[in-house]
């Protein structure tokens, strides 16, 4: 799924009803721990799902979790490519052991401006001389389905930085919402395989279970905390053309693939030092506290730090989120620190998602707009804004 | 030659001697001579660097301060600054330790065929110029290469590094040493005061000459303004750079100075490649 052109080859449609969620998430489960976005009380986030127990309760997965919700998650899916700390390896007795046991997660739901910051990190990490074996091994794992978001919510702007709401290439399997069923397209080798065996009624003339053996499913009861005791004995896929989905499909999407155009990039042309001073930074990071949730909560933010953990006889390291936010990033061993200042850091941030990085990258981007760090900023430190006036003064 | 394709995983190495270079109370520099252990082989060029790992206690970039010897060993020069370094320090002969490396890029030693150079080192700067003049003064390499000419200060002569290497590159043909220290002490014969005020009385000929710095950020300032005054263009001045770094493989994103990552990019560069990139280092 990391070529375009290629996915465009494997891309085909399917419709999974609503209604038949709880027997689709438990076939994903079979293999790996489902990841769903459920409600925390606080906050919508990415949690392990334990669909035996809910099933062995009679639960409703609709109940447990925020699947069908059109939401954007508090924190993004990166956590389950690089967990915030991950054994990398231990020391032990004179020798040293690799960490292999990367566990796949299925994960379920991910939105378009996440699944293109995976994009990010994937240039980020599997290009040049070296790769990162961590991402890459759980990137290979894991198995991966996109759902597109019908509305923008507050603060959303990846249009803006060329990212369709709806759509997005960069997973194994792509749904979108389309009434009481969800148009499914594989767009990896992995997404048919695996989805494929499932779906295929080995009986039926088309290979696929066909619409009319499901009931049909009523939009307002899915979202009912009650009407959710469905334990569908054969859930399965409707073949997407049967079920005029294709064409609605186009049309929901309005033929959109996600290569809109990127209204906030900088020019990759310039020097890094014609953006150095381009705003006041010092004026614009005012109320910055430094405290690093922008770069935490941020799908694309990837930069880390290794830490040593002694353990008796042996010695782990760990690779672990780090934030550019921190005045310890860059501090030297002299005490010398070239970015010694808040308005510094934030300046690499900025610089460092829309100008080094598409630099170093081939134009790839380091934010998707998913709005993330403006929502949670404390202070509203919005670097949408910050943006409009690098470029409203770089058209000067 | 990493492990499965991984290169954060460290290899093991043996410290075969250790040289204790200076010892003032702020000041304390040991070599390390080390080798490989096991079938893996280094092969590195001046100018890169390698990660340096005590488990439990954490990782450090140091630049090879020397060519592979015809042994396989290799020496890291290491000043005692915080929790790894003083780690190593209390290492003795025969430990073994973990290292990661080559990373970086390399002296432009071709590019500087030709030449005359010119190494101005200040203290323990002089650790990552070692390989380079070995290099250059080795037999097969001295005939490719004009006058090399080498100002080398410290703070006092008790911190001069490689003092034992000076009088082996003085029978060199075509090579000169000068040291300096910052204040005058009781029987020293070298030059008094910082590089930058000496250079001038110097009498180098500057005409078909790269200059190599390195040393404290201030020295290279200093040194650097007093050659762009007598006439040397930027792109034949090189320093290499520090900055602060965790994977050295360009994935942490740590050590960059704009979109130039000093692990990869660097960490030599040019005063005319530096002038183009932020001052933020
Ligand atoms: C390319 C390169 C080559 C270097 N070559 C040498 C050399 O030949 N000899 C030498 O004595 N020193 C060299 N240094 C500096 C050396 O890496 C630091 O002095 C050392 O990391 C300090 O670690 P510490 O744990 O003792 O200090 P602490 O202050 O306790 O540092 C803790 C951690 O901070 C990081 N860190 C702190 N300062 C630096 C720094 N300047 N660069 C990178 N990481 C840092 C390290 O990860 C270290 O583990 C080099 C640095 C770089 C980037
Ligand atoms: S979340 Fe806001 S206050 Fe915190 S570091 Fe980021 S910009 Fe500064
Ligand atoms: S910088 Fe902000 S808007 Fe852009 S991807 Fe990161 S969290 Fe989302
Ligand atoms: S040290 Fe990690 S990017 Fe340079």
């Amino acid at each position: 799924m990391v070529d375009k052109k290629q996915n465009v080859e494997v891309r085909d449609q399917k419709s999974i009803s609503k209604n038949e969620m709880q027997g689709f998430l438990r076939h994903l489960s079979t293999k790996r721990a489902l990841v769903c976005p459920v409600d925390t009380g606080k906050v919508i986030e990415f949690r392990e799902v334990d669909i035996a127990l809910l099933d062995m309760n009679q639960g409703s997965i609709l109940d447990a979790t925020r699947i069908l919700d059109d939401h954007v998650s508090y924190k993004s899916i990166k956590e389950y490519y690089f967990p915030q700390t991950e054994l990398m390896f231990t020391f032990e007795n004179d020798d040293i052991v690799d960490n292999k046991d990367i566990p796949g997660y299925a994960i379920f739901g991910a939105r378009p401006c996440d699944l293109e910051a995976l994009r990010v990190m994937t240039a980020v990490y599997s290009t040049g001389k070296y790769a990162d074996p961590f991402f890459h091994r759980r990137f290979e794992a894991n198995f991966l389905i996109g759902i597109g978001c019908k509305n923008l919510k507050p603060e959303c702007f990846c249009q803006e930085m060329g990212v369709d709401k709806e759509f997005s290439d960069f997973c194994d399997v792509m749904l979108t919402d389309n009434g009481d069923c969800y148009i499914v397209e594989y767009l990896s080798e992995k997404g048919r395989s695996e989805l494929d065996g499932y779906l295929r009624d080995e009986n039926h003339p088309l290979g696929f279970v066909s619409a009319q053996n499901h009931p049909p499913a009523v939009a307002g009861t899915l979202f009912s905390k009650r009407a959710n005791k469905i334990d569908e004995p054969s859930p399965g896929l409707r073949d997407a053309e049967n079920a005029e989905c294709r064409m609605q499909n186009a049309e929901i999407r309005g033929g959109v693939t996600g290569e809109l155009e990127k209204s906030f990039a900088l020019d990759v042309e310039k020097d890094d030092t014609e953006y150095f001073d381009i705003i006041d930074w010092a004026k614009v990071t005012e109320m910055c506290k430094g405290c690093g949730i922008c770069t935490y909560i941020c799908p694309t933010c990837y930069c880390f730090d290794f830490k040593d953990v002694s353990k008796k006889g042996t010695a782990e390291r760990y690779k672990c989120w780090d934030s550019c936010m921190y005045p310890k990033f860059t501090l030297h061993a002299s005490g010398h620190n070239p970015r010694e200042h808040r308005h510094e850091r934030y300046r690499q941030r900025v610089l460092h998602k829309y100008k080094y990085v598409p630099n170093n990258f081939d134009g790839v981007i380091a934010c998707t707009g998913c709005g993330r760090c403006v929502r949670s900023c404390p202070v509203g430190v919005n670097i949408k804004d910050i943006l409009k006036q690098i470029i409203e003064k770089n058209d000067d | 030659m990493y492990h499965d394709n991984n290169p954060y995983l460290p290899m093991k190495a043996k410290i075969e001697r250790i040289i204790q270079e200076t010892s003032s109370p702020d000041l304390d520099v040991k070599t390390f001579k080390m080798k490989l252990l096991g079938d893996e082989s280094l092969s590195f060029l001046p100018g890169q660097f390698i990660e340096f790992s005590i488990p439990g206690f954490g990782e450090c970039p140091f630049g090879f301060a020397s060519m592979l010897q015809d042994d396989g060993c290799f020496d890291i020069t290491i000043k005692r600054t915080g929790k790894v370094t003083n780690r190593i320090h209390a290492l003795d002969e025969g430990a073994n330790v973990w290292i990661r490396g080559p990373f970086g890029n390399t002296f432009p030693l071709e590019k500087m065929e030709g030449s005359d150079l010119f190494y101005v080192a200040g203290g323990i700067g002089l650790a990552p110029l070692r390989p380079f003049i070995q290099y250059v003064l080795s037999p097969e390499n001295r005939k490719k290469y004009g006058k090399v000419n080498m100002l080398l200060a410290a703070r006092s002569s008790t911190d001069h590094c490689f003092t034992y290497d000076y009088d082996t590159w003085r029978t060199i043909g075509d090579t000169t040493i000068q040291q300096t220290i910052d204040r005058d002490e009781p029987d020293w014969t070298g030059l008094v005061g910082f590089p930058h005020n000496l250079i001038k009385d110097m009498a180098i000929d500057l005409s078909n000459c790269y200059a190599v710095l390195c040393g404290p950020p201030i020295m290279i300032k200093a040194v650097q303004e007093t050659l762009t005054d007598m006439g040397m263009p930027l792109d034949r001045l090189y320093t290499t750079l520090e900055m602060r770094m965790t994977c050295g493989v360009g994935k942490c994103a740590k050590c960059n100075i704009g979109h130039q990552y000093i692990c990869v990019d660097g960490p030599v560069f040019s005063m005319a490649e530096l002038s183009a990139m932020p001052n933020e280092y």
